[in-house]
């Protein structure tokens, strides 16, 4: 049996092999980094394309890197018009998980599913390099899919490339304090609070600046991303067998 | 179909990058005494309708639900004349 052919089709969430699809928009780069992330992490992933509503029979949604529809006007602004975003929040009430990363998160924060605002790097310059973060109490206060095998305190290693990476939230550290999973060790862009990472109410939408789909194997310098793709697998499949 | 000009900026207090680096440049290139204040964004906006009012709240709706994100940014908007295909850059025009 071909993988493809062991993968149950009878529907969402249904399926031992979880599914994800990768929305792919006119300008995204990182999207098959997420693709190979997500199936080394057990999934069957698929790319899907922008202009089209999500379908119903995927588990998770991941939104790339990249410069979607090339950054015109603002950053994540026309990528959160697109069919597949406008789409997301009545696939989102059907109960599956969302990761935005990079370009992704500022789609996420564009559309309006993850508060606040991502602005220029201060200083005032592209950042590309490892850098560490580390999981806070917000994390497992939500009980998030996404950190379901980290402890508070952990360092996780990825790396980061962006300009307008510079978190903001008019009510400021308090208000974020119970949203923000992940902040960085040392602070590359002038991110409110060191954040690095944003969580939305439920805990099952992720924004994350760093990438960790381009740490999920030691030959690339860091297999520690693999943890939240791993976490997110194995909250689907104890979701099912529950 | 009515026109209008819409300008958006940076709002007062969030860094403006943009403005930091030409400001530079222009010190660099010998400009003395010059600083860029503000770096913005334009647009000829048209509304398909005939009633001022009916198109000024359009355009207002266009500006609000998704030209200008008012976390970061404020926003112009003027009423403006039939644009001309030319209307960036009219030759011997100031």
């Amino acid at each position: 049996m071909t993988p493809a052919a062991a993968v149950n089709d009878s529907g969402r969430g249904r399926g031992r092999t979880p599914r994800a699809a990768v929305v792919v928009f006119p300008g995204s780069n990182g999207d098959r980094d997420l693709l190979e992330a997500l199936n080394l992490s057990g999934f069957s992933a698929r790319l899907h394309p922008a202009h089209m509503a999500l379908p119903a029979d995927v588990d998770l949604v991941g939104l790339p890197g990249g410069f979607s529809y090339g950054d015109y006007w603002r950053a994540g602004m026309l990528a959160s018009r697109a069919r597949a975003v406008q789409s997301l929040p009545a696939w989102l009430a059907a109960g599956g998980l969302v990761i935005g990363v990079c370009n992704g998160f500022q789609i996420l924060v564009e559309a309006g599913i993850l508060p606040g605002a991502l602005s220029y790097n201060q200083p005032p310059r592209f950042v590309h390099r490892w850098i560490e973060v580390e999981v806070t109490p917000a994390a497992l206060r939500n009980q998030s899919p996404w950190f379901g095998q980290a402890r508070v305190g952990d360092r996780l290693r990825m790396p980061i490339a962006h300009a307008e990476g510079r978190y903001v939230h008019p009510q400021g550290d308090d208000v974020i304090a119970t949203r923000v999973p992940l902040v960085y060790c040392e602070n590359p862009n002038g991110s409110l609070a060191d954040t690095a990472a944003v969580l939305d109410d439920s805990g099952r939408v992720l924004g994350i600046m760093p990438h960790p789909e381009r740490a999920c194997e030691a030959v690339l310098g860091s297999d520690d991303g693999a943890a939240l793709f791993q976490s997110a697998r194995q909250f689907l499949t104890s979701q099912e067998s529950a | 179909m009515t026109h209008f000009e819409v300008i958006v900026q940076p709002r007062p207090g969030v860094r403006d990058p943009q403005a930091d680096a030409i400001s530079a440049a222009m010190h660099d290139s010998g400009y003395d005494g010059c600083s860029a204040q503000s770096v913005g964004r334009f647009l000829l906006l048209s509304v398909d309708e005939a009633d001022s009012e009916q198109a000024a709240a359009k355009a207002r709706a266009v500006c609000e639900g998704m030209l200008v994100n008012p976390l970061l940014e404020t926003y112009v908007l003027r009423s403006a004349a039939k644009p001309a295909a030319s209307a960036v850059y009219r030759e011997g025009q100031p």
